[in-house]
């Protein structure tokens, strides 16, 4: 037990090892408690890795005025037809402006929006890694957080204005709902479902963690996810 | 897709919002907060010059991907000097055998993951984004950094010991 096989344990994780080499790894961690631990932390990390490939960031600043101002350059093999509105496109949230995407599109928009399942959409860029179980929202695990820590500053979750939106928009769908296309309303309430799920879980953490700013980012977060998607679902049904 | 390649701006905006959230998590992830918006905007004026050589062979999501890859990567080759990229090869981070565990705190670990992932040296942290964040492989991430496969490997297994190790002092600090 001199040498602990430190090195070769993110290879025994990844079954990326011979099998001699697999199996004294194995001779070892069945003596080594201090390995398994090991093992265990490193086999944790992986595990939030894969969790945090689902965790969808929103975006704060809308970066196309950027891009458009940058479009205007030349383009490889395709011709070099000036973009009509590539300067100085004005600085208005997107969903202010005109819709003309079609309803399949607001079924992805919504699925990227959900950001939850990002199996969903997204194929991996290679060959997947063998299949771990579908990450969980990682705020489910909330409940195996510390409790009995100090309590700091509380988080106002009634923000008014938030809340009227919401309402608002609710209204607005249930009235319209019966003139959208019966898929995009599943789409619709599956990712509504979702974001409400991860909201409500987000809540329950902080009522233990009030203090906690990654929890509080991620309710943030959720809550504009949600205030985002209904805006657009709200947009197509009045662009019908 | 046609119409952007044509040089429609409008089609190619909406191509944008559909791609926009995976590609900022993807380069918020590789290259921090700090960089991931201009960092963003560089992989879609790249895609914009590029429309034309998609040919449809991977997904566009996928083409996009890759392309976020190669900007970041790309743009960290320019940062500091070789040895800088990397986790140094000896074991001072391998000597924490007998820390408290963080196992069984995987919901802890992951929400602390972007703030230690942040202190690693760049090509560390590229390895261990690539690979166990978005499934490469180490034969082509030793491609796409320029580096062996086995210095992937060994980059990768300092990058999770020292990032167990920062997820292990959150814990016992808190
Ligand atoms: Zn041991």
């Amino acid at each position: 037990m001199s040498t602990h096989p430190l090195d070769a344990l993110s290879g025994y994780l990844d079954d990326d090892l011979d099998v001699p080499a697999r199996a004294a790894i194995d001779v070892h961690l069945a003596a080594c408690e201090p390995c398994r631990a090991v093992l265990a932390d490193l086999t944790a990390v992986r595990n939030a890795a894969t969790a945090w490939r689902d965790v969808e960031t929103t975006t704060p600043a809308d970066l196309w005025p950027g891009i458009a101002a940058r479009l205007a350059g030349p383009r490889e093999v395709a011709s070099a037809a000036a973009p009509r509105e590539a300067a100085s496109a004005p600085r208005v949230a997107w969903y202010q402006r005109r819709w003309s995407v079609g309803l399949p599109e607001l079924a992805l928009a919504a699925t990227v929006l959900a950001a939850v399942g990002g199996t969903l959409l997204w194929p991996r860029a290679t060959t997947p890694v063998p299949a771990v179980e579908a990450p969980a929202p990682i705020i489910a695990e909330a409940d195996a957080f510390d409790s009995g820590e100090a309590q700091a500053t509380p988080v106002n979750f009634a923000d008014a204005q938030y809340d009227a939106a919401v309402v608002d928009l609710e209204r607005v769908l249930r009235e319209q709902r019966d003139g959208l296309d019966p898929r995009t309303v599943v789409v619709l309430e599956r990712n509504l479902r979702i974001i409400d799920d991860a909201i409500r879980e987000a809540r329950e953490a902080l009522a233990t963690d009030p203090a906690n700013a990654l929890l509080n980012a991620h309710l943030a977060g959720a809550r504009q996810r949600k205030l985002d998607l209904l805006r657009r679902a709200a947009l197509i049904t009045e662009g019908d | 897709m046609a119409r952007a390649v044509a040089g429609d701006t409008a089609a190619f905006e909406r191509l944008y919002r559909a791609h926009v959230p995976r590609i900022l998590a993807l380069t918020r992830r590789m290259a921090g907060a700090d960089r991931a918006d201009e960092l963003t905007q560089d992989v879609f004026v790249r895609a914009w010059q590029k429309l034309a050589l998609f040919r449809g062979e991977s997904s566009l999501a996928t083409w996009l991907h890759r392309m976020a890859v190669n900007v970041v990567i790309e743009q960290f080759r320019t940062l500091g000097t070789a040895r800088e990229r990397f986790l140094p090869e000896g074991d001072d981070v391998l000597t924490r055998v007998a820390a408290p565990t963080v196992a069984e705190r995987g919901w802890h670990a992951a929400m602390d993951l972007d703030v230690a992932v942040n202190r690693l040296p760049p090509g560390a942290r590229a390895v261990f984004v690539l690979h166990d964040v978005e499934g490469y492989k180490h034969e082509e991430i030793g491609t796409l950094l320029g580096v062996s496969v086995g210095t992937s490997k060994s980059q990768l297994h300092r990058a999770r010991m020292s990032l167990r190790g920062h997820l292990t002092a959150t814990e016992a600090a808190s």
